[in-house]
């Protein structure tokens, strides 16, 4: 039954965004498409961006107080009080929108984990509740966290986080009991029991590629300037780091997901989509399809994404030794997708930035003034109760529309250039410049794709 | 990051923040007339159906409403929204708003359907 209060299947939240002027769209789509041919007309021809090798020292200090054991344990028990409270308001607490709950899940967590990973590193891994019980048990069992029973598959690589954010994404955009306590208490339990069985099967290896939280923070931490090697914190620009992301099979469903589930968040607020849903004769007669047809969209979006992106990258000539075969012609290209798909994470962060910032500011707060509340018994823990969310960021509504904008087309050039010195990197001589132009155009189609549904939303 | 790359990437950037810039909330006078929305709801059938209405910040919303059944226009503003109780046959609904620039879901429970976006610019 629906929760009490304006429960709506549309989740939580009041007043959105305008959507942006079709000036401001065609703008944004121009600079892209001005930018991306730009970068492949003028830039490097030799790889730029080493990844595992580049980086300066941090400083001293610094370094040495990240990496300490106070400081990791101080982050670890941070996460593990985030998620006590959360575990008692999900369990204890009342069927009301005013549960925190549902802020902590699809807010705080959610959202949150993009500008927290963006501006501090791989923050899910330095705070994930499921790691820090993992490593208890290890403790009390006098075994080593970092090793399960069994050796993590290698061809299984992030397929089941891909598998995690669909599983989230459905949950928070398809699903229409998506506010609804019990739905996001088992959907939490279920992840709980998963990642821990995980980790005492194959231990570490697990979170780095199956938790769909540590993936995903730790792509986007990728952007930041901070990266670890040798038990040295280091600084190297955003654009080193990302080359460094660790390849892996199913790593270009994991951004598919990502950014797919972003533009249908926007797509399903277009008047089209409305328009469709309600009015479709055989939607509104047929009671499972107007239950389901969301999760075909997402499901269409998402596939959508996978599809351009798989063939754009494999649609260039491949470097092989000259003897070999049409099989190892056809290995080498399935591998490609997989070795580009960190250059959709700018466009990805970019996207959310539009998408989700006023959201973020805004829930962000409310979900603070009902944290002291967590059973909704009238309580005030910490003292936010009677504080009032302060929606001063909704009288600028061109501010909010130029940064969009501008995030979206800096996600794109990021994007480009790093697509760039990958092909650099892997394309024979003949096809560096030819074979990414299937990759520009799919880039410029995604952000062109994802501005007008800002316009359309 | 290389010149040649920066450069163009900043004039782009300049040139449509200047292009797109500028008017922002000039004084927000209260226009006198609230904006009129006339609902119909027949046999489960919502009109309109997803509408967008294009409000000045300040203006008020009249619905007109024709119903065959009582129910509520659920109005998504900020905060805890409001809730606008109809009843069978015809009648008026007033909504007073007070809203900052943006995009308000205003939506019937039964039949699950949203009437109209209100923006507010």
């Amino acid at each position: 039954m629906p929760a009490d209060g304006l429960t709506l299947a549309h989740g939580i939240g009041g007043a959105k965004d305008l959507p942006i002027s079709p000036e401001l769209a065609i703008a944004g789509a121009v600079a892209a498409l001005v930018l991306s041919f730009t970068v492949l007309a003028v830039a490097w021809r030799t790889p730029r961006f080493d990844g595992p090798a580049s980086g300066r020292p941090a400083p001293e200090l610094l370094s040495r107080v990240v990496l300490s054991t106070p400081f990791r344990v101080a982050a670890r028990t941070l996460g593990m009080a985030l998620f006590l409270f959360s575990a008692t308001a999900a369990l204890f607490g009342q069927n009301l929108l005013t549960n925190p709950i549902f802020g902590i899940f699809y807010v705080w967590w959610w959202v949150g984990l993009v500008p927290a990973s963006f501006l501090l590193g791989p923050v899910w891994k330095a705070i994930s509740p499921v790691r820090t019980i993992n490593l208890l048990l290890a403790r009390l069992t006098g075994s080593d966290p970092e090793r399960g029973l069994m050796e993590y598959p290698a061809r299984l690589g992030y397929w089941p986080a891909a598998v995690g954010l669909f599983a989230f994404v459905w949950l928070e955009l398809a699903y229409v009991y998506s506010t609804e306590l019990g739905p996001v208490r088992l959907w939490c339990a279920v992840y709980v029991a998963v990642m821990l069985v995980g980790g005492a099967l194959f231990g570490n290896r697990f979170y780095e590629r199956a938790d769909p939280f540590e993936v995903y923070s730790t792509l986007v931490g990728k952007l930041s300037i901070w990266a670890v090697r040798e038990g040295r914190l280091l600084v190297r620009t955003p654009l080193s780091n990302l080359d460094s992301v660790e390849v892996g099979p199913g790593l270009v469903a994991v951004v598919s997901v990502l950014f797919g589930s972003t533009a249908y968040d926007s797509f399903r607020e277009s008047t089209y989509w409305l328009k469709f849903i309600q009015n479709n004769e055989t939607i509104r007669t047929t009671p499972w399809l107007g239950e389901w047809i969301g999760t075909f969209g997402l499901l269409a979006l998402v596939l959508l994404v996978l599809a351009i992106f798989v063939l754009a990258t494999m649609a260039t000539g491949v470097r092989v030794d000259p003897h070999s075969g049409p099989r190892t012609r056809w290995a080498v290209r399935r591998a490609l997708p997989d070795q580009f798909a960190h250059s959709i994470v700018p466009i990805v962060v970019g996207y959310i930035v539009a998408h989700y910032f006023t959201y973020l500011v805004e829930m962000g707060q409310l979900t603070l003034i009902q944290a002291s509340d967590p059973l909704s018994n009238g309580s005030n823990l910490f003292g936010t109760g009677d504080w009032k969310v302060n929606y001063g960021l909704a009288e600028h509504p061109t501010f909010i529309a130029n940064l969009k904008v501008v995030a979206v087309v800096i996600g794109h050039l990021l994007g480009v250039v790093a697509a760039h010195d990958r092909a650099i990197r892997l394309l024979p001589p003949r096809h560096q410049l030819v074979g990414q132009l299937p990759l520009l155009f799919a880039m410029v189609a995604f952000t062109a794709g994802g501005l007008y549904l800002l316009f359309a939303s | 990051m290389r010149r040649s790359i920066a450069i163009p990437a900043v004039l782009a950037t300049c040139l449509f923040l200047a292009a797109c810039g500028g008017e922002d909330d000039s004084d927000p006078a209260d226009p006198a007339d609230p904006k009129v929305i006339e609902v119909t709801i027949q046999d489960g059938t919502v009109t309109p159906n997803g509408e967008r209405v294009q409000l000045a910040q300040g203006q008020d919303v009249e619905f007109l409403m024709d119903a065959d059944k009582p129910g509520e226009l659920h109005v998504h503003t900020d905060g805890d929204g409001q809730t606008l109780p109809y009843d069978k046959g015809i009648s008026t609904l007033a909504l007073d708003l007070d809203e900052s620039p943006g995009r308000i879901e205003v939506e019937t429970h039964d039949p699950d359907v949203v009437v109209v976006l209100l923006e507010i610019r």
